[in-house]
C-alpha cells in the first residue's frame, strides 16, 4: 500500500497536450475518483499512473519511489479495464491467477489467494468457466478478482462500470465500495459518471481539457464549486447559471440579470472585488415556489415528477432554468411560476475567469 | 399425425423401392443392349475387314485376272449377305481395288474430299504401324502381341468403320475398309422383373398394412432381395439374342466368302474336335501344309481386342525351334474358321465370349447396386428418415434452389472426378484394355519395401513428410515473425513492407518456380554467382539429393510464408490491445505476453491455416515438378509428382489412381487427427 503523488505531470501527443500540469497527492488508502467529460484527460492520467503511457513532464511517485521510467509490471499496481480485458483463452481461475503465476508465487499460495478472492466476489462456482460463458457482471467481478489477488500497492479502475446496465452498475458500485473498505488499498478510479464519483470517492478530482478543475471531498465540491465548470458538472440536475451584473442599489450590492435581481448575501460580500460582470449560480433544489416577492418568474416548459419532488424545466426570459419543486405543486406546463432562491446557497463566479468569488485557481491550472 | 395414417403412408416405400429396382434393371438392359450391340458390331466389322484383307492377299499372290474378280465379287457381296454392312472397299495406293459400289472399282481416290483424305491418311498410318510392329517383333521375338494398332475402328453415323491392313510377309498389299450400319441388337424388356415388381407392390398395398411394422420391414427386405436376385438371374437371357446375332454375323461372313467362291470345297479340317481326332503325324502334315502356304502373319493376328485397336493374339505359332504351326490351343466354341484355296484362317470368337461373360458380371453388379438402393429406400422410408429428409427439402426449397447451381457444380467438378479416380484405382490397363483388378494396385504399392528405389512408395512418403514438415515449419515461423514485426504500430511505412512481403504470394507460383530454377542453374544461375562472389565454390544443385531438395524447399518457403504472414497479421490485429496492457500490468514481460497471450489467441486462426498449408504443401506439385523435376533420378519427387509420373510417364493409370487415393486417405487422416487434437487442446489450454 502506498500513496501516489503526481507533481506537475503533463502528457503531450505531438503538439497536443492532453494532460496539463497535474498536481495530485493521493494518500495511502484513499479512494480518489477522476471525473470529467470525455477527452478531459482523466483516463490518460490513470494510464500514466499504470505505466501504460509515458509521462512527458513531471514526476510520479508511488510510495517513496519515483516510477516515471518503470514498466507497469514493476509498479505494483493492478488495473481494471473498461472492457475487463479478460484473457479469453483462460478460465476464471487462470485469469485471476495469471499475475501471481507470472511472479512465480508458490502454487498453494496462489490457490489460497484465488479461492479467497473468488469467495469474496462470489465467483467460486465459476472458476472453471471461460469469460465468454459469463455475464457482464460476472466478468466485471473476475476483472476485480484479478486485481485483488495481486494485493497491489494501488488499484486503478478505468470506467469499470460503463459496460453494465443500470441495475448492475448500482450493485457493482456497492461491491467496489465494499472491496475498498475491506482491502483499504489506495485506489484511483476514472469515470464520467458523477454519481459514481460522489458515492465512491473520498476525494474527487474534476478534470476538463486536461486541467484539474477542483479537488475535494464530494460534498465540498457540491457545496463550494471552485468554478462554473465544477458547478455545472457536479450535481444533478445541474446548477442554474445566469449572467448577472453587480450594482450597488441603495448602498446594498445587488446582482441583476435578465428577469432577476437579488442582493448579494452577507457571506459573499467580502469577496466582491472590482469585477462587475459575474455569474450567479443556484442549484435547482435551492429554488422554491414563492407566493409573494419572487426573485424571478419562469415559464414552465416541462414537468418531471419524480415522486419526492418535481423538476420544473423552463426559462427566465430565454435563460434556461430547472427548479426542484414540492411534489404537490400547482404549477402547470405553459404556466408561469414565481421562484425564490435560498440566498444562503447561491454562488457567484467571475464571468471572465469562471472562478468562484474569493477562490484561487487550482494549483497547476493555467 | 395418427399411427394409422402414418402406417398407411409408410406402405408407399416398398412399391417405390421395387419400381426403382425394376427401373434399374430396365436401364441396365437397355444400356447393355446398346453397348453389346456396339461391341458386337465392332468385332464383326473388324473380322470382316480382316477377311477382306486376307482375300486381297490371295489376289496379290495369285497374279491372275480371276483373283481380282474374286475380290471384287466378295466385296460386292458383303452388304447384301452380311446383316448390317453398309459399305466395303479395298484401297491400294490411291485407287480402289475393290468397292461394294462396282462403279468405283479402279477409280482414283478423290484426295480433295475430306472423307477420302481421312481414309488415305488412316490407311497410311496403319501401314506404318504394320512396319513398326514388324520391327518390334524382330527386336523382341517373344512379344505376344502387336504393340501398334493394325486395325482401326471408329464410330461413324449409325455404325462403325473398320480399317485393316493387308500384308504379305511384311509387304504392304492394301487396306480394306468395312462400314456397318446400326447395331443389330435386340432390346428386350426385363418382363419378369417388371411384373414381379408390380405384383409385389399391389400385394403390399393390399395386405402390407395388416402387418406390424417390424415384421413388415423384414418381409419387405426379403421381397426386394428376391426381386434383385430374380432380376440378376434373368437378365442374361436377352444376351442369347446377341449370341444369335454373332452367329448370324459369322454365317453371313461365311456366306459372303462362299458367294465369292473363296470357300474351299473341302470341309475345314481344324474343327477342334476333328483336330483332336488326328494323330500326331496327321497333325504335323496338316501343319506343314498350312505353313507352306505362309499364313503365319494372319494367324498371328487374331482379332481379339480389336475394339481397342490393338490385337491380342489368340492363335499363334509356337515359337519353338521347329516353327511348327499349331492351331490355337483349345480353339473356343463359336470361333469362326474357314479355309479357301488350300489356305486356312481362324477368326476366334474367344475374346468376344470373354467380354460377354465380363459384361454379365458387370450387369449383376449393377443389379445388386439397384437392389441395395431399393433396400435403403425401404428402410429409411419405413423408419421415417426419408420423409423427414423430404420435408426438410420442401421446407427449405428456397435454400436448396439457391444452392442447386453450387451443388451441380460440386457434383460435376468434384464428386464425379473423385469417384472416377477412386474407381480407376481398382483397375489395371494392359495396352488400352482396362480391367477390374481389385486391390492389386494397392497391394503392389503398399507391400513394396525396397527403399533403395526412389520410386518406392515408402521412400516417397518419407521425402513428402520431410518436405511438408520443413516447409510448414518455415512458413509459420517466418510468417509469424514478420507478422509480429509488421503489427508494431510504431513501425513506419508498414503498408509498403506488407505489400512487398505479399508479392511472392501474388506471383503465379509456376513463374516463381521457373525463376528459382534458373537461379539455381549451375553455370548461369544467380545463386552460384553469389556463392562464387563470396569466395565459395559453385554447386551442382540438381546432382545430389540434399542440394536438389534444398532448391525445392527454398523456392516453396519463398512462396509459402506470405500466406502464413497474412493469416497471422489478421489474427494479431483481432487481439484487443487492452489484453496486452492487462498482461503488462499483471507483470508479463514481452516474451511472456507473446507466449501467454499472442500465441494462444493466434491458434484458432493458425491451426486451420497450418492444416490447409500442410495439405497444400503435401500436394505441392508445381514446385517439385518445375524446380528439381525430381532430380536426381526421381529422388526428390514427392508422392503427388510420382503419381503424375505413374500416370503420364509410366502409363499406369490404375496404379496412379490408387496412388492418388492413398494420398487422399493420408491427408484425410491427417486432417481428422489434427482437428481432434487441436479441439482437445483448446479446452486444456494453459
Amino acid at each position: 500500500m502506498a500513496s501516489v503523488t503526481l507533481t506537475d505531470v503533463s502528457k503531450r501527443f505531438g503538439d497536443n497536450t492532453v494532460v496539463k500540469n497535474v498536481f495530485l497527492d493521493i494518500a495511502d488508502g484513499e479512494f480518489v475518483v477522476l471525473v470529467g467529460p470525455s477527452g478531459c484527460g482523466k483516463s490518460t492520467t490513470l494510464r500514466m499512473i499504470a505505466g501504460l503511457e509515458d509521462i512527458t513532464e513531471g514526476e510520479l511517485k508511488i510510495g517513496e519511489r519515483v516510477v516515471n521510467d518503470m514498466t507497469p509490471r514493476d509498479r505494483d499496481v493492478a488495473m481494471v479495464f473498461q472492457s475487463y480485458a479478460l484473457y479469453p483463452h483462460m478460465t476464471v481461475y487462470d485469469n485471476i491467477s495469471f499475475g501471481l503465476r507470472l511472479r512465480k508465487m508458490p502454487k498453494p499460495e496462489i490457490d489460497k489467494r484465488v479461492r479467497d478472492a473468488a469467495q469474496k466476489l462470489g465467483l467460486t462456482e465459476l472458476l472453471d468457466r471461460k469469460p465468454k460463458a459469463m455475464s457482464g457482471g460476472q466478468r466485471q467481478r473476475v476483472a476485480m478478482g484479478r486485481a485483488i489477488v495481486r494485493q497491489p500497492a494501488v488499484f486503478l479502475f478505468d470506467e469499470p462500470l460503463s459496460n453494465l446496465d443500470a441495475k448492475l452498475r448500482v450493485q457493482m458500485r456497492a461491491e467496489i465500495a465494499r472491496m475498498h473498505r475491506r482491502e483499504g488499498v489506495t485506489t484511483v478510479y476514472v469515470t464520467h459518471d458523477q454519481i459514481e464519483a460522489m458515492t465512491l470517492a473520498d476525494r474527487i478530482v474534476v478534470m476538463n481539457f486536461g486541467v484539474v478543475q477542483q479537488v475535494g471531498a464530494p460534498l465540498e465540491l457540491y457545496r463550494e464549486p471552485a468554478n462554473t465548470f465544477v458547478a455545472g458538472f457536479i450535481g444533478s440536475p445541474s446548477m442554474n447559471l445566469f449572467d448577472v451584473d453587480l450594482r450597488a442599489t441603495g448602498g446594498e450590492p445587488t446582482v441583476t440579470g435578465k428577469g432577476l435581481s437579488v442582493p448579494v448575501p452577507e457571506r459573499l460580500r467580502p469577496h466582491l472585488g472590482d469585477q462587475t460582470k459575474l455569474v450567479l449560480g443556484v442549484r435547482p433544489e435551492h429554488l422554491s415556489e414563492a407566493v409573494d416577492g419572487p426573485h424571478m418568474t419562469a415559464r414552465v416548459d416541462m414537468l418531471e415528477p419524480l415522486g419526492a419532488e418535481v423538476h420544473a424545466l423552463g426559462d427566465v426570459e430565454g435563460q434556461p432554468i430547472v427548479a426542484s419543486l414540492e411534489p404537490d405543486t400547482a404549477v402547470r406546463v405553459g404556466g408561469p411560476v414565481g421562484l425564490r432562491m435560498d440566498l444562503d446557497q447561491i454562488h457567484l463566479f467571475d464571468r471572465e475567469t469562471g472562478l468562484a468569488l474569493g477562490r484561487q485557481a487550482h494549483r497547476g491550472a493555467a | 399425425m395418427s399411427g394409422q395414417a402414418s402406417g398407411r403412408r409408410g406402405l408407399v416405400w416398398l412399391p417405390v423401392a421395387a419400381l426403382i429396382i425394376a427401373g434399374g434393371f430396365l436401364a441396365v438392359a437397355w444400356s447393355q443392349g446398346v453397348a453389346d450391340g456396339e461391341a458386337y458390331q465392332a468385332r464383326r466389322a473388324a473380322t470382316i475387314a480382316r477377311g477382306v484383307a486376307w482375300v486381297h492377299v490371295q489376289e496379290a499372290m495369285r497374279v491372275d485376272d480371276a483373283g481380282e474378280g474374286q475380290t471384287q465379287r466378295f466385296v460386292e457381296a458383303l452388304p447384301e449377305k452380311v446383316p448390317g454392312v453398309r459399305e466395303a472397299l479395298v484401297l491400294k495406293g490411291v485407287n480402289y481395288k475393290a468397292h461394294s459400289d462396282a462403279a468405283l472399282v479402279e477409280q482414283r481416290l478423290d484426295v480433295d474430299s475430306l472423307a477420302a483424305k481421312a481414309l488415305y491418311d488412316d490407311a497410311r498410318r496403319l501401314k506404318a504401324n504394320v512396319d513398326k510392329n514388324a520391327e518390334e517383333r524382330a527386336r523382341n521375338p517373344a512379344l505376344g502381341y502387336d504393340p501398334y494398332p493394325e486395325v482401326q475402328i471408329i464410330p461413324v453415323e449409325g455404325g462403325l468403320q473398320a480399317l485393316a491392313v493387308a500384308e504379305d510377309a511384311g509387304k504392304y498389299i492394301g487396306t480394306a475398309r468395312i462400314t456397318t450400319g446400326p447395331a443389330p441388337y435386340r432390346f428386350e424388356l426385363p418382363w419378369l422383373v417388371l411384373l414381379v415388381a408390380l405384383g409385389l407392390s399391389a400385394l403390399w398395398l393390399i395386405v402390407g398394412g395388416r402387418l406390424p411394422t417390424r415384421p413388415r420391414i423384414a418381409v419387405g427386405v426379403l421381397a426386394l432381395a428376391g426381386l434383385t436376385v430374380a432380376g440378376s438371374v434373368t437378365l442374361p437371357g436377352w444376351r442369347n439374342d446377341l449370341r444369335r446375332a454373332q452367329a448370324d454375323g459369322q454365317a453371313g461372313t461365311l456366306a459372303a466368302l462362299d458367294e465369292a467362291g473363296l470357300l474351299a470345297a473341302q470341309a475345314p479340317p481344324w474343327d477342334p474336335e476333328e483336330w483332336a481326332d488326328l494323330d500326331e503325324d496327321e497333325q504335323q502334315e496338316e501343319t506343314a501344309r498350312i505353313e507352306a502356304n505362309a499364313l503365319m502373319p494372319y494367324l498371328d493376328r487374331g482379332l481379339n481386342g480389336a475394339l481397342e485397336g490393338r490385337l491380342v493374339t489368340i492363335a499363334r505359332a509356337n515359337e519353338g525351334d521347329d516353327t511348327r504351326l499349331e492351331p490355337p490351343a483349345g480353339l473356343p466354341a463359336g470361333a469362326l474358321m474357314f479355309a479357301a484355296e488350300g489356305r486356312a484362317v481362324y477368326f476366334s470368337g474367344a475374346a468376344f465370349d470373354a467380354a460377354v461373360v465380363t459384361d454379365e458380371a458387370d450387369v449383376r453388379l449393377w443389379g445388386i447396386g439397384f437392389g441395395v438402393i431399393g433396400l435403403l429406400i425401404l428402410l429409411l422410408g419405413e423408419l421415417g428418415q426419408l420423409r423427414r429428409m423430404g420435408r426438410a427439402a420442401v421446407d427449405h426449397r428456397g435454400a436448396y434452389g439457391y444452392l442447386s447451381p453450387a451443388i451441380v457444380g460440386m457434383v460435376v467438378l468434384v464428386f464425379i472426378p473423385v469417384v472416377y479416380g477412386i474407381v480407376l484405382g481398382f483397375t489395371q490397363r494392359t495396352y488400352n484394355i482396362i480391367e477390374f483388378a481389385g486391390l492389386t494396385n494397392y497391394i503392389e504399392i503398399l507391400t513394396d519395401f525396397d527403399l533403395g528405389d526412389p520410386t518406392n512408395f515408402y521412400f516417397k512418403l518419407g521425402v513428402t513428410l520431410m518436405w511438408t514438415i520443413l516447409n510448414v515449419g518455415l512458413h509459420v515461423s517466418i510468417g509469424l515473425f514478420l507478422a509480429v514485426l509488421l503489427n508494431d504500430q510504431m513501425l513506419k511505412a508498414r503498408g509498403i513492407y506488407r505489400v512487398i512481403l505479399i508479392v511472392p504470394w501474388a506471383i503465379p507460383n509456376y513463374i516463381t518456380a521457373l525463376i528459382w530454377k534458373g537461379m539455381f542453374n549451375k553455370q548461369f544461375g544467380a545463386v552460384n554467382a553469389f556463392i562464387e562472389m563470396m569466395g565459395g565454390e559453385s554447386l551442382s544443385w540438381f546432382q545430389s539429393f540434399w542440394p536438389a531438395f534444398s532448391t525445392n524447399l527454398i523456392t516453396n518457403t519463398w512462396l509459402g510464408f506470405p500466406f502464413m504472414m497474412v493469416v497471422c497479421l489478421g489474427a494479431l490485429q483481432s487481439i484487443p490491445s487492452d489484453l496486452y496492457e492487462a498482461a503488462w500490468v499483471d507483470g508479463a514481460d514481452r516474451w511472456q505476453r507473446f507466449r501467454r497471450i499472442t500465441l494462444p489467441l493466434l491458434m484458432p486462426a493458425l491451426v486451420p491455416a497450418v492444416i490447409v498449408g500442410a495439405v497444400w504443401t503435401f500436394n505441392m506439385f508445381n514446385i517439385i515438378y518445375l524446380v528439381s523435376g525430381g532430380a536426381p533420378n526421381g529422388a526428390t519427387d514427392i508422392l503427388i509428382t510420382d503419381a503424375y509420373r505413374w500416370a503420364f510417364e509410366r502409363d499406369r493409370y490404375g496404379y496412379a489412381a490408387a496412388y492418388s487415393t492413398i494420398i487422399f486417405l493420408i491427408l484425410l487422416g491427417f486432417t481428422l487427427i489434427t482437428n481432434r487434437i487441436t479441439g482437445a487442446t483448446k479446452g486444456a489450454f494453459e
